[in-house]
């Protein structure tokens, strides 16, 4: 659909209103691409907006609104400092106005349907030159007029244009049976004297109007509906901070809340904008934004998120970021965008949708001429119902909806837990993986190696805590991973780590220095060589470690074995459960490690992963991406975002995992709020169910107007007699078109359930 | 068949033929191709 941009290209998003079908969108999206200057369209349906990119030398976003105008849409110029919550105030406004016109535009027509058919159905309604034909006409015309009018405006716009939607049809469609009935009324005489006996349906073309806009109206709904989701992560921002200025606490509105200030938050309070703990310690509910169900602790120097709750103490924050540039208004941001954006499987329902309508006139003419030349009499009247039906039963809205609806639920479904899934390609393409390749470190483990275990050598004249001060001071000065797991451990065990001199660093085998008058030497088993220490009696134990994917590492004092420090990366909590759920959708797990054969393996084994890769470089992790993706799988890669990008960017869906409050949340299509791995196989569950209700919306709209058209043509009638009248196909548009918008409504209570 | 329903045909044949002509032969297409 959109074409790269062959010049330097501006973007922008244009609110466009009165869209209801795929039609509308298609016929604002054929008017902005035909215009000089226009690299790229996408009209979105769901949210009202067209997203243009432009060559700001040949057009303006004034002129684009213009021309969308000239299609009889309504549209207005962004203005560029709405955050995108102010956005979402703004068209919740749109949409409530546009909600009530529709309320009242029904309760009209079904006040002037209820009236007419009380008329029409009196004995003598239908008499030919009495009254009750013009006072019917009277209560038709205000609906035809006033309350149906966009119908009429909208196809002759787009007729213009040389396109066809569903107004085009409603349009022929109503106005054919109210031409008619008007010229049967005003030249009843005429007619009666020529033997033809004037018939009316003022009656259908009443009912046609109400039931449709009664479908709108369900829809426009059920629409605001779909963007709960989002609407529920902009309310989660609370309305006033307490900062403190010139030493004096004071409440602001939000928006006058400044980088740099300093704010209260007091137990029980929602966090007001992205910052860092000064001062106090509580713990803080995140669950909002990431999913995570379990309060994090927080002390000076922690990062907090904007929109999260304080639990129980109270805290004093800088404000780092506000406004748009807040996590919580990213991921606004980024949910919208996905809701936006188009799935592949969306061009099918396109590509029908506009060859559909003038089809389907062509079908409306054969029908009336089949029924004129062969039907019973009096003919033309039977004809003249039959093509009206045709037309009224073919709206193509079931097809435009069925594919946006499904796609902006779901994405609106996983940003509640902690899922965002970049848009409707994305969604499609996660919903046929079946290889999914974790990285290993930082992704199914902690990512920060920790002490296992200490032990100390037989007659060792020293206990474990002073072992492990002693290793701690030497490694202070070092800033191997290693190195970091001890000082770590030290420090948590709340032991005094003693100064340490003469440091001196042996790449690729351990470190040296002097503490409190020994000689400490801390490494691998090539240094214990080096120093001349015999490692023998903790041999088996240092063989076990390796074996269970441990790092051994020797300590010595003063030129004889003291210790054994086993450390390795802890296994996340959750990442048996997330590989177990995993293969119980029957997708194969692969994990990707730097780390040697035998520590990978021995993780891959607690984990349950299928396959292992190990002593695969960073760069290389993209070709065995590659390799599997020959192989002819779909394949999802789940990294950390950061050293993983291009085998992230390689793999056919990038799943991204942040840790805690800084997401990386750019860098894959998926990105998983916190670090859990099982937001994976949520990620994907999640996306084959929406895959599926898609595939149900297409099936159904296409089988309804597969249905629905030759009956309303009359091809039951020869062999049962049975008809369709215009105000039957009506309802059974508006009951297809709702229907598609309840079973993608579904999609929000998709838990995190296998599918 | 009557002359009424032979005219009916032969305007409902045109209609037909005029409605496909519009929609899809006289569109004008934009600079660039829709795939």
């Amino acid at each position: 659909m959109t074409a790269a941009p062959a010049s330097p290209s501006e973007r922008c998003d244009i609110p466009v209103s009165g869209m209801t079908c795929a039609g509308c969108s298609g016929t604002v999206q054929r008017t902005l691409e035909t215009m000089p200057g226009v690299s790229g369209v996408n009209v979105n349906l769901m949210t009202g907006t067209a997203t243009v990119s432009y060559d700001p030398a040949a057009t303006s976003p004034a002129q684009l609104v213009d021309a969308i105008r000239s299609t009889g849409y309504g549209a207005e110029l962004p203005r560029p400092e709405e955050s995108p919550e102010d956005l979402l105030s703004t068209r919740d406004a749109e949409q409530a106005d546009e909600s009530r016109e529709l309320t009242r535009k029904f309760i009209v027509s079904v006040v002037a349907t209820a009236l007419v058919m009380i008329i029409a159905m009196r004995p003598g309604g239908h008499e030919p030159g009495g009254a009750s034909r013009w006072i019917q006409l009277a209560l038709t015309l205000p609906v035809v007029v006033w309350a149906g009018r966009h119908f009429y405006t909208r196809a002759w716009v787009g007729f213009r244009h040389h396109s066809a939607d569903m107004n085009t049809l409603i349009a022929v469609g109503t106005g054919s049976a109210f031409v008619f009935s008007l010229v049967m009324t005003a030249a009843a005489p005429w007619f009666a004297v020529r033997g033809v006996e004037p018939h009316v349906y003022f009656e259908s073309v009443v009912t046609i109007i109400a039931l449709i806009l009664l479908g709108n109206l369900l829809e426009a709904r059920a629409k605001s509906r779909t963007s709960q989701a989002v609407r529920k992560l902009a309310r989660l921002r609370p309305a006033t901070a307490r900062v403190v200025r010139a030493d004096e606490e004071r409440d602001i509105p939000l928006g006058e809340l400044r980088v740099g200030d300093e704010a209260i938050v007091r137990p029980g309070e929602t966090i007001p904008a992205d910052g860092v703990v000064l001062d106090g310690s509580s713990h803080v509910d995140e669950s909002m934004l990431t999913g995570e169900p379990i309060p994090v602790a927080k002390s000076a120097g922690a990062a907090v998120v904007g929109a999260t709750l304080n639990r129980n103490g109270a805290l004093r924050i800088r404000i780092d970021r506000v406004g748009q540039n807040t996590v919580l208004s990213r991921i606004i941001r980024l949910v919208q965008q996905a809701q936006g954006s188009k799935a592949p499987i969306q061009r099918l329902a396109d590509r029908v949708s506009s060859v559909f309508v003038p089809v389907v006139l062509s079908i409306a003419i054969a029908t009336f001429v089949v029924w004129f030349d062969f039907g019973p009499e009096p003919a033309y009247l039977h004809a003249l119902v039959a093509a009206v039906t045709v037309l009224i039963i073919a709206c193509p809205c079931a097809m435009g909806l069925a594919v946006p609806t499904a796609v902006m639920v779901s994405t609106g479904r996983g940003a509640e837990l902690g899922v965002l899934i970049k848009g409707g390609d994305a969604l499609e393409r996660s919903g046929s993986v079946d290889v999914v390749v974790f990285d290993k470190t930082g992704t199914l483990t902690e990512g920060r190696p920790a002490v296992i275990s200490l032990s100390l050598a037989p007659g060792a004249v020293l206990d474990e805590a002073r072992a492990l001060a002693l290793a701690a001071s030497v490694e202070r000065s070092s800033e191997h991973p290693v190195a970091e797991a001890i000082v770590a451990a030290a420090v948590s065990r709340g032991l005094t780590i003693p100064a340490a001199q003469a440091f001196r660093s042996q790449t690729g085998k351990g470190v040296l220095a002097l503490a409190e008058g020994h000689r400490i030497g801390v490494g691998n088993l090539a240094l214990m060589r080096d120093l001349r220490v015999d490692p023998a009696p903790l041999a088996p134990l240092a063989d076990a470690a390796t074996a269970a994917g441990r790092t051994p590492v020797y300590l010595a004092v003063d030129g004889r074995l003291a210790g054994l420090i086993a450390i390795a990366d802890p296994i996340k909590a959750q990442s048996r459960e997330a590989v177990a759920r995993l293969s119980r959708m029957g997708i194969e797990t692969v994990m990707l490690t730097g780390d040697d054969r035998r520590t990978a393996e021995s993780v891959a084994r607690e984990v349950g992963v299928s396959r292992v890769v190990a002593e695969v470089l960073p760069e290389r992790k993209l070709e065995e991406i590659r390799r599997l993706q020959e192989g002819g799988n779909v394949v999802a890669m789940v990294g950390d975002g950061l050293n993983d990008a291009p085998a992230l960017a390689q793999a056919d869906v990038g799943i991204a995992m942040g840790t805690g409050t800084d997401v990386a949340m750019e860098a894959g299509t998926v990105t998983l709020m916190r670090g859990d791995p099982g937001g994976a196989a949520t990620a994907i569950a999640l996306a084959r169910r929406t895959m599926r209700v898609i595939r149900q919306n297409l099936f159904w709209a296409f089988v309804y107007n597969v249905i629905g058209i030759p009956v309303a043509a009359g091809a039951l009638y020869p062999a049962f007699g049975i008809r369709l009248t215009p105000a039957m196909a009506a309802g059974a548009m508006a009951i297809s078109s709702v229907s598609v918008v309840f079973n993608s409504l579904r999609l929000r209570k998709a838990g995190n359930r296998e599918q | 068949m009557t002359s009424a329903q032979s005219i009916v045909t032969l305007l409902g044949v045109l209609a037909i033929v005029w409605v496909n002509y519009y929609f899809f032969v006289a569109r004008p297409r934009g600079p660039q191709s829709r795939s």
